[in-house]
């Protein structure tokens, strides 16, 4: 369980975060919506942080972040940042052994684990390449496969605690058919009982894999809830500062939000 | 550790076997080579003799080898090792393919401080000069690499990154600073003072000896031991110092121990050798290419390959002008100076970090 209270952070004497309480059980994929500088990527490096900065206490399944020892918490807490500096030949595979790290698995293990993640953001072929001969999509999904690789891709690869996987924007430069499998990855690890905050642009990508949507503007939490009930065609123009409309899906009866300017 | 040396795959083998082939051979040679030629046989006696066999060697041939050469290949193999390695460190530790503890200032404030030493030593610090002997400059020397490297990553580096303009400038400010103040202690050395300290600032193994060999080896050996355990945090760092913490590692210390190895590094083979310029830029982008960039195969492979540049460059500048020397610094510049020009240029996309 992730439990956030009275986070409040500030950049250059502005508060740019507020959030008074945010929840995250286990078996929940959570996606943070909402428009530019609302303070999606703040509240995930928040997250991510060791120790957490600002203001507040940020606690992971009972105790504060801060009073983690740092490679404990790397076991159980895996993110995936927006930008990636890594800008060195590296072969893929090694790329991946990273997010092993923290562990002291022995080796079969891991590299069976590495293997594994590649094949479930499908970059099993890639393996042996070097990270820089990649498009930017695909390094975006070796990136993905080491997250995966930190906390494990699937229970049996777990502690005692279930992971939290922080993913900002994981589909940012993948295809339309590689968004939907890598959001599938991350619904199955919440579906196993792990936990998953995604930031996601895309709000029908939001509607579509996530359990409960939390909408994010000036830095405030507008409203958190099923997507079905946080989009609606007023809410998200507003928000947005565009004219958006929920419509019903034709073919599965979900929502879809469409642009009519 | 071991899933960093899984990528030490045949191909990197073959390198770093050829690489060590390398350090054996070029030794041999410039054991060999110089201003009195002494057949290979006798080399091999001698260092049989070493190790309780043979017998039978020329005793002129027997003084050079053990009084005048050996020490200075072992100091040259040594010193090479060390510049690759912190070489290679700095580049990771900076996340820039051109930190190399020449341009970036560290030399000149390890040259700085090791010429206080040497000139005002006696004076200013009688009695630690007598008690710390052979150990009182590379200390000093330690000390001014130190404060060079912790003032250029304070100036050049913003969010954990250093980018290369801002290193560059920051270690010509640092270089130029460190410079005045060794003109200051020119103008106040004796000429006998001047004339070694001008051939030592241009990089010379000419003063190694048996003392300065085990210091040296004492650092290498601190630098070597360290290797196994930097594997890891170091290939983590690639990705970045935010995602290295988020993999558990405490990337304050992970910097402060590097920051600390390198200078020592740079502290000991100033104050034995000055300033040589170029190996360690050189040595760790040639093992890149060679190697790739995981630290597994790159920190033994740019060890090797240092030590085998350093000893093959001594070995030239000895014999091009014989029986004059030329200071091995200005033979290094005249390799990496070009190979620097061509990085600089060409900012190769597979060698840089920025």
């Amino acid at each position: 369980m992730l439990e956030v209270r009275d986070l409040l952070i500030r950049r250059s004497g502005k508060v740019v975060l507020d959030l008074a309480q945010l929840c995250v059980r286990p078996g929940q994929l959570l996606a943070l919506v909402g428009p530019n500088g609302a303070g999606k990527t703040t509240l995930m490096t928040a997250l991510a942080q060791t120790p957490p900065r600002g203001q507040g206490e940020i606690t992971l399944h009972g105790r504060p972040c801060s009073r983690w020892r740092p490679r404990e918490l790397a076991r159980v807490r895996a993110y995936l940042s927006q930008q990636f500096s890594l800008a060195a030949a590296l072969r893929v595979s090694d790329v991946v052994a990273l997010g092993r790290s923290p562990h002291v698995t022995p080796r079969s293990v891991n590299n069976a684990i590495v293997n594994q993640c590649l094949e479930l953001v499908g970059m099993a072929w890639a393996s042996d390449r070097s990270y820089l001969a990649l498009s930017g999509g695909e390094q975006q999904r070796v990136h993905m496969a080491r997250v995966l690789a930190q906390t494990g891709p699937d229970p049996d690869s777990w502690g005692e605690h279930p992971p939290l996987l922080l993913l900002d924007e994981p589909t940012s430069s993948l295809d339309l058919g590689k968004r939907a499998s890598v959001l599938a990855v991350a619904k199955s690890i919440a579906r196993a009982g792990g936990m998953v905050v995604v930031v996601l642009h895309d709000i029908n990508l939001a509607a579509r894999y996530a359990d409960e949507v939390c909408l994010l503007d000036h830095g405030r939490l507008q409203i958190k809830g099923p997507p079905d009930d946080v989009f609606t065609s007023e809410r998200l123009s507003r928000t947005y500062q565009a004219d958006l409309a929920v419509v019903t899906d034709p073919i599965n009866g979900g929502i879809l939000v469409i642009e009519h300017p | 550790m071991s899933l960093d040396m899984r990528s030490v795959g045949t191909a990197n083998g073959v390198v770093l076997a050829l690489l060590g082939v390398a350090v054996v051979l070029v030794p041999l040679a410039a054991l060999g080579q110089g201003a009195v030629e002494i057949p290979l046989r006798d080399v091999v006696d001698v260092l049989r003799q070493a190790v309780g066999g043979g017998s039978g060697i020329d005793p002129f041939h027997y003084a050079v080898l053990t009084e005048i050469r050996l020490p200075r290949v072992i100091l040259a193999l040594i010193a090479g090792a060390i510049l690759g390695l912190a070489g290679a460190m700095m580049q990771t530790l900076f996340r820039n393919p051109l930190a190399d503890p020449g341009l970036i200032g560290s030399s000149a404030g390890a040259a700085l401080a090791a010429a206080v030493g040497m000139i005002l030593g006696a004076a200013l610090f009688p009695g630690a000069a007598g008690t710390l002997g052979v150990w009182f400059v590379p200390l000093l020397a330690f000390a001014g690499a130190m404060v060079s490297m912790l003032l250029v990553l304070r100036l050049a580096s913003h969010g954990g990154h250093a980018d290369a303009s801002h290193l560059l400038l920051a270690g010509i400010a640092v270089n130029a600073l460190a410079g005045a103040g060794i003109g200051m202690l020119v103008y106040v050395a004796t000429d006998d003072q001047l004339r070694n300290f001008t051939i030592w600032t241009l990089g010379s193994l000419a003063g190694a000896g048996w003392p300065q060999v085990i210091v040296a080896v004492c650092v290498l050996f601190v630098l070597l031991a360290s290797v196994p355990f930097l594997l890891r945090p170091l290939n983590a760092l690639l990705l970045g110092e935010g995602d290295a913490a988020c993999l558990g590692f405490n990337v304050t210390y992970l910097k402060t121990v590097l920051l600390v190895l390198s200078a020592a590094g740079v502290g000991v083979v100033v104050a034995f050798c000055g300033v040589i310029g170029f190996v360690g830029l050189v040595v760790p982008n040639v093992c890149r290419l060679l190697v790739g960039p995981n630290h597994g195969a790159l920190l033994p492979a740019s060890a090797l390959m240092g030590a085998a540049l350093l000893t093959g460059a001594d070995l030239t500048a000895r014999t091009v002008v014989a029986p004059t020397e030329l200071p091995i610094g200005i033979l290094t510049a005249l390799i990496g100076a070009p190979f620097f020009i061509l990085l600089l240029r060409n900012r190769v996309r597979r060698l840089a970090y920025a």
